[in-house]
């Protein structure tokens, strides 16, 4: 099982760019829970929460993973341009296979909970059942490579549909950066599952994904820092 | 009440401020001290008469609220 592929300049590279992101889900986490410590009626907050802290622990599992695999016991070929690192038998395995396992089932998990924000009241067996499913798309995402960034991109999909609806209502400039921001951070899994056919696609999902999480760090500051900014068409 | 004030320019009477609330005046008397006693609002004479002044502290808040509401509008809440 190839666990990270890279061409040579980009070996580990990956790590600095997920610390990025983790530090903007951190940013957006703490001002969710300081607005709520404002509005605690508004039960979206909890939510919202509770979905930037499973990424954001999503994340620190997969740089934890990805660490190991770079700067640990773990044996790594030369292939031309390629550095392909493979999976050895250590001690290192276990931490890099949980690491890993939590990270694909934690961040379908918190997108999901992302995703409940703009859902109507849902009975708790249709919660559970949808969780499930979900947490065994992730587990089984450990076997076949494709099916957890597939089922990560539909739920970002149907995320990115309520948050256009929501647009189109309401209006925010700001809501039309984050969707860009994730139609980006979507554009990057459909590179990650090219990546069993085109090693370098990687690459290229890791630099969108930043390139995703930077245009929805810029809409967290156009409204944290440069006050608001509300374009009305009428 | 807050965006009342700032509207007049950070202070006003207290008669006008619950015309333009459109609070009564048991209302207008316990929000005011709880805003009070939160450092948010303080009162002051002049002239003779009381008006109702947003603090530093106050501006600060409404700022916090004015970028909590565009951070539920970002997220289309």
């Amino acid at each position: 099982m190839i666990l990270v592929s890279a061409d040579n300049w980009f070996y580990g590279k990956d790590i600095i760019i997920d610390v990025i992101s983790v530090l903007v889900l951190l940013f957006i986490l703490i001002y969710s829970a300081r607005y709520y410590a404002l509005n605690k009626k508004e039960k979206k907050y909890a939510l919202l929460i509770a979905s930037f802290s499973t990424l954001t622990i999503s994340f620190l599992a997969k740089i934890l993973s990805h660490f190991i695999i770079y700067y640990r016991d773990t044996g790594v070929k030369q292939m031309g341009v390629i550095t392909v690192t493979y999976q050895t038998i250590s001690q290192s395995y276990a931490l890099i296979f949980w690491g890993l396992l939590a990270y694909r089932i934690l961040s379908i998990i918190g997108l999901y909970l992302f995703y409940l924000i703009y859902t109507e009241k849902t009975s708790k067996l249709n919660l559970f059942i949808t969780a499930y499913l979900l947490v065994l798309s992730g587990y089984l995402g450990h076997i076949e490579y494709a099916l957890y960034h597939i089922t990560f991109s539909l739920v970002l999909l149907a995320v990115i549909l309520r948050l256009s609806a929501r647009y189109k209502e309401k209006n925010y400039h700001t809501t039309k950066l984050l969707i860009y921001g994730f139609s980006m951070i979507l554009l990057s899994q459909i590179c990650f599952i090219l990546t069993l056919y085109y090693l370098q696609s990687y690459m290229a999902g890791e630099i969108i994904q930043l390139a995703g999480y930077s245009l929805v760090l810029l809409s967290f500051l156009k409204v944290t820092r440069f006050g608001p900014k509300k374009k009305r068409t009428a | 009440m807050l965006m009342s004030i700032q509207a007049k320019g950070g202070e006003i009477k207290p008669t006008h401020l619950m015309y333009k609330a459109n609070l009564a005046h048991r209302q207008l008397k316990s929000y005011l001290e709880e805003l009070i006693e939160k450092n948010i609002v303080r009162k002051i004479s002049r002239k003779e008469n009381e008006y109702i002044m947003i603090t530093d502290e106050g501006l600060k808040f409404m700022q916090k609220l004015r970028e909590m509401k565009e951070f539920e509008g970002m997220f289309g809440f």
